[in-house]
């Protein structure tokens, strides 16, 4: 009737009829596809990372002892883990571990990158692969390496020795509650250096050469090239190597539990070693839970965090 | 009337020849069928006390074809961890490896393990094994676990007499001499005594342990444990035993480097002759036995700490050890299963199979048995004689008080002791308010 009594415009109306149900028709199917499509990895997602963590988050809440029924306490496990000096201390440690990884790791990983990258020393590839090589090595050989090394009578303590020719000179400057954590940033710094330099290179690789020879006829020098040119197009690899940074730093402790236990007494301990210890030594489920739930919030605050700067920055310079 | 007198106990000794022969038959029947058995141990593949277990379970078997063991080997901390899970979902194995205290506190505490003393009384076990090893393990006398009658001694002065007749001194027999040397063995370039306390109950558990046992006596400390007859851990013998670590590094005997330096660094140091002094557990003999020469080895001396003034425990022959661990049964077994496992306990036990145990250099004790004439080696037989030689057993804390305020009060606070960060009233007094609050064996 329609097309009958206005002609073309009546088909046009018809036709764009159609075509909108055709649309919604597969458009209604593009979703079936993808929800079944995605279904699998969906259901693993909330299988493995979801319900654990909703699971955490409920035991939190309980003094589970890992036998038994769970009983309902409350907040008293948070007020328990905030009142503990040992979890301020394991706090302020994990926060000098994101920091080494934040302004140390990445940002001299990034400039050993960049230097590669534009080719400023010789021998190239030689770096490359002596810079990239501790991260390849097993965190427990690197742990009993160094863990040796730092020791009060250990590498360093007999090289100052043999110097000063005391034999019973012994390394006591880790020893307090302050400088405790010192050996195993040093250690992180040298392990994992590298990975964000081969982050980096990759990322450098991408860069437009074209772009590069055309601002030095500009009369751009290193410098200019470097923080005009180069740096802000690596704003997004520095925020996806600062998410990875601050996730590692936050749940790793295994190099730290073969190379100090967290000793001496708690003074290098960290919330990861903390929440092992509370779960599987002192069997506090529940309390372990709080700590967890405790690391995943600091986690996502952080990340966020930082999406905002990255944000503010990517927008800036584009 | 006597004829009536004799018929009369004529029958009453073919009733109870009789009924002892039900008994017997009911529990030799109770295991001629084919049994199948689990069990777990917390030692792997590559450790020494699982070619023990072979060459042991060979016998047995050997003995009793018809009980067949399936063993799980595994990691320490691994077990500990599958432990508890197999717990919670009730499928635990038939054989459980247990620690005499609190180790193992998550299936002996919560009822996981079967209670072995009518096993114990009907086999009249008492008859070879010494009373140690027969003492109570639960709080209501309740014995979990019984293995080879040895003693994990955990407090063990091991001196180089190699170097202390360098030196011209010889073993302390007070703690003032013990302090006193550490001046003269410094000033030689040596170091007085190592322990290696970077993983944190060394000091407790070697030292510790040993000093409150002597300063309080075991009564005192069963006391101070259950908050009975008015003790707390704020009491003299605590603070006393936690002033003598202070005293002792004070004095120079105790490195502050001790909390950093991890046990194996400390050992290497005794091995290579840098150190005089070496406190650490029996186990630590096997370690020795495998660094030094068979010459080496005759020069190690291994005495308990030496004598304190105002000890109130005044037995030096005393030192702090817990029973070696061993075997259970677990309350999931079937009367069948559970009979076959006693049955594994017991030939472990028996002096007639402490051959095996010597062939891997472990030294039980028993009662009418002296082993000394069988073993050979320096170190082995000193070893054996100290072992032999200690009258009673102390109490170690971390056997016997909740790891929580053990490991995070005490072993923590011992290293900021040497450290000089707290004082031993301070740190007694925070102990006593964990366990006041929190410990279970206050709070039953």
């Amino acid at each position: 009737m329609l097309s009958t009594a206005n002609g073309a415009s009546g088909r046009r109306l018809t036709d764009s009829v159609h075509s909108n149900a055709t649309l919604a028709r597969s458009s209604r199917a593009d979703r079936m596809s993808y929800a079944l499509l995605s279904a699998p990895a969906l259901v693993v997602y909330a299988v493995v990372i979801i319900i654990p963590i909703v699971y955490s988050l409920a035991l939190s809440f309980t003094d589970w002892g890992g036998s038994g029924m769970p009983h309902f306490i409350g907040f008293a496990n948070y007020i328990s883990m905030f009142r503990d000096p040992i979890f301020w201390h394991s706090l302020r440690d994990n926060g000098l571990v994101i920091a080494i990884s934040l302004i140390g790791q990445i940002p001299l990983g990034f400039f050993l990158a960049y230097i590669l990258y534009r080719q400023l020393i010789f021998g190239r590839a030689f770096f490359e692969a002596i810079i990239f090589f501790p991260s390849l090595l097993s965190p427990v050989a690197v742990a009993l390496l160094f863990g040796v090394v730092f020791a009060p009578s250990g590498l360093i303590a007999q090289v100052i020795g043999m110097i000063l020719h005391s034999n019973l000179f012994e390394l006591d400057s880790f020893n307090s509650e302050s400088t405790a954590i010192i050996p195993y940033l040093i250690v992180i710094l040298w392990m994992y250096t590298g990975l964000y330099m081969i982050i980096f290179l990759a990322s450098l690789q991408k860069t437009n050469g074209e772009m590069l020879e055309a601002a030095v006829l500009d009369g751009a020098n290193e410098w200019d090239l470097l923080h005009r040119v180069v740096l802000p197009g690596q704003i997004p690899v520095f925020m996806t190597s600062a998410i990875y940074a601050i996730a590692g730093s936050l749940k790793s402790f295994e190099v730290l539990w073969i190379m100090t236990n967290g000793g001496p007494s708690y003074y290098s301990n960290v919330l990861g070693l903390y929440m092992i210890q509370n779960t599987f030594t002192y069997y506090k489920y529940g309390f372990g839970s709080a700590i967890a739930v405790v690391l995943i919030l600091l986690s996502t605050g952080l990340i966020l965090l930082l999406a905002r700067g990255t944000q503010y920055l990517s927008a800036r310079f584009e | 009337m006597a004829r009536t007198v004799t018929l009369k106990s004529l029958m009453l000794s073919a009733v109870a020849a009789f009924s002892f022969g039900i008994g017997h038959a009911e529990a030799d029947s109770a295991t001629t069928g084919p049994v199948q058995l689990t069990g777990i141990v917390p030692y792997t593949q590559v450790d020494a006390d699982y070619f023990e277990l072979q060459d042991m379970y060979q016998r047995f078997h050997a003995k009793y074809p018809n009980i067949t063991i399936h063993f799980d080997a595994m990691d320490h901390d691994a077990y500990h961890t599958k432990m508890q899970a197999l717990a919670i979902s009730g499928h635990l194995p038939n054989l459980l490896s247990l620690w005499p205290g609190k180790r193992t506190g998550y299936l002996t505490d919560r009822g996981y393990a079967m209670d072995l003393r009518p096993w114990i009384t009907r086999d009249n076990l008492a008859a070879t094994q010494r009373a140690l090893f027969l003492a109570p393990q639960g709080r209501d006398g309740q014995i979990y676990e019984l293995g080879v009658p040895y003693v994990l001694w955990t407090s063990i002065v091991y001196a180089n007499k190699a170097l202390l007749d360098k030196l011209g001194l010889t073993f302390p027999k007070t703690l003032k001499d013990f302090e006193a040397q550490a001046v003269v063995i410094r000033k030689a370039g040596y170091h007085p005594v190592v322990f290696g306390d970077q993983s944190s109950w060394i000091l407790q558990s070697c030292l510790l342990s040993t000093l409150v046992g002597r300063m309080g006596g075991p009564d005192w400390f069963q006391h101070a444990r259950f908050g009975t007859n008015g003790a707390s851990f704020n009491d003299p013998p605590f603070v006393k035993a936690l002033q003598i670590v202070q005293d002792m590094t004070t004095a120079g005997l105790i490195d502050k480097s001790e909390p950093s330096t991890m046990r194996e660094q400390a050992l290497s140091e005794f091995v290579s002759g840098k150190s005089v002094y070496f406190i650490g557990g029996i186990w630590e003999v096997e370690n020795l036995y495998t660094s030094l020469t068979p010459a080496m080895r005759a020069e190690i001396l291994m005495q308990p700490f030496p004598h304190i003034d105002g000890e109130a425990f005044t037995d030096d022959a005393s030192t702090s050890g817990e029973i070696a661990t061993g075997f259970g049964i677990s309350k999931t077994s079937t009367p069948q299963q559970a009979e076959a496992a006693w049955k594994w306990i017991q030939f472990s036990m028996d002096p007639a199979n402490a051959d095996i145990y010597l062939k891997h250099d472990i030294l039980p004790i028993y009662k009418n048995l002296d082993l000394s004439a069988r073993i050979h080696d320096p170190l082995l037989h000193t070893s054996y004689d100290f072992s032999s030689g200690i009258h009673t057993v102390l109490p170690v804390l971390d056997d016997k008080m909740d790891a929580e305020g053990v490991e995070q009060i005490i072993n923590a606070g011992l290293q900021e002791i040497v450290l000089g960060s707290t004082t031993p009233k301070q740190l007694a007094a925070q102990y006593e308010t964990w366990v006041a609050a929190h410990d279970s064996n206050r709070h039953h």
